[in-house]
C-alpha cells in the first residue's frame, strides 16, 4: 500500500462475531496531526517533569510508533531492484 | 482430463507470456524515506529538540543523516547543534530508525533540518529537507544576547 487515500478506518458497529479487518495504517496526515498533539502534551508537561522524564520519552516512542504506520513512501536513494 | 490439461497449459503459457510483457525493463525506484517526527522542533525548556526517523526497504551501501536545529538570524538560518548518524535504516515495517539533536533554547525562530547522502548500488544519492517553524518568545526561553 503506497496511497494514503487508500488507507480507511473499519465500519462500525463492529460485528464481535465477524470482526473486520483492520487496515494497520494510518493516513499520513492524520498520524502527523497526533504526533503533534503528543508532542503539545510533551510541552505542557516538561516544565514539571524535566526534559529527561520518563513520561516525555514514552510520548516520543508513542510518536514513533504512529509515524511507523503510514504507509512506505520512499523519496530518495534511488535504484533498480534486480530482476 | 486431456482437455483440461491442454486447457491448464494454454492459460499457463498465457500467464507466462502476460508475466513477461507487464514486467519489461526493470524501473528504478526510490528506497528510502526520511519524516521528521513532529512538525516543527520540540520546545522542552531549557532545551529545543528535533526528531526524525528514516527508512529504507532494503539496505543502501551506506546512509548517513545529519540532522540538524536551526535558528534564523537576519534573514539566514544557522545552525545551532547537528548530529550526525551513519547507521543504515531498516524498513519502517521493522521500526525504521530514529534520530534526534538537541540545543540550549534561546528565543527566536527554530527549524530541524536534514541532509542525507549516501550510496546504493555504486551509484552516490543525497536528500535535503526541513521542517516547519517554531516561534519561540523571550517569554519561555531567554534571548540569545
Amino acid at each position: 500500500m503506497s496511497d494514503d487515500e487508500t488507507v480507511q478506518p473499519v465500519s462500525l458497529p463492529i460485528d464481535p462475531e465477524n470482526p473486520p479487518e483492520f487496515p494497520g495504517k494510518l493516513p499520513r496526515e492524520l498520524s502527523r496531526e497526533l504526533c503533534d498533539r503528543l508532542q503539545a502534551i510533551a510541552e505542557e508537561i516538561s516544565p514539571y517533569l524535566g526534559p529527561e522524564h520518563r513520561a516525555i520519552k514514552a510520548l516520543n516512542d508513542a510518536s514513533h510508533e504512529l509515524m511507523i504506520t503510514v504507509p512506505f513512501r520512499p523519496r530518495y536513494a534511488e535504484y533498480t531492484p534486480e530482476e | 482430463m486431456r482437455r483440461y490439461l491442454i486447457g491448464l497449459s494454454v492459460a499457463t503459457l498465457a500467464a507466462v507470456s502476460v508475466g513477461i510483457s507487464e514486467a519489461g525493463p526493470a524501473r528504478a525506484v526510490n528506497d528510502c524515506d526520511f519524516e521528521f517526527a513532529t512538525s516543527n522542533p520540540d520546545v522542552y525548556k531549557p532545551q529545543i529538540t528535533g526528531r526524525g526517523l528514516a527508512g529504507c526497504d532494503t539496505p543502501p551501501d551506506s546512509h548517513q543523516v545529519q540532522l540538524a536545529l536551526e535558528y534564523e538570524q537576519g534573514g539566514r538560518w544557522v545552525v545551532a547543534s547537528v548530529k550526525t548518524d551513519n547507521t543504515i535504516p531498516p524498513p519502517f515495517r521493522a521500526g525504521g530508525h530514529r534520530y534526534e539533536v538537541s540545543a540550549a533554547c534561546y528565543s527566536g525562530t527554530w527549524r530541524m533540518a536534514v541532509a542525507i547522502r549516501g550510496t546504493i548500488q555504486g551509484h552516490t544519492f543525497q536528500f535535503e529537507d526541513h521542517s516547519g517553524t517554531v516561534d519561540i518568545p523571550a517569554s519561555v526561553c531567554h534571548p540569545r544576547f
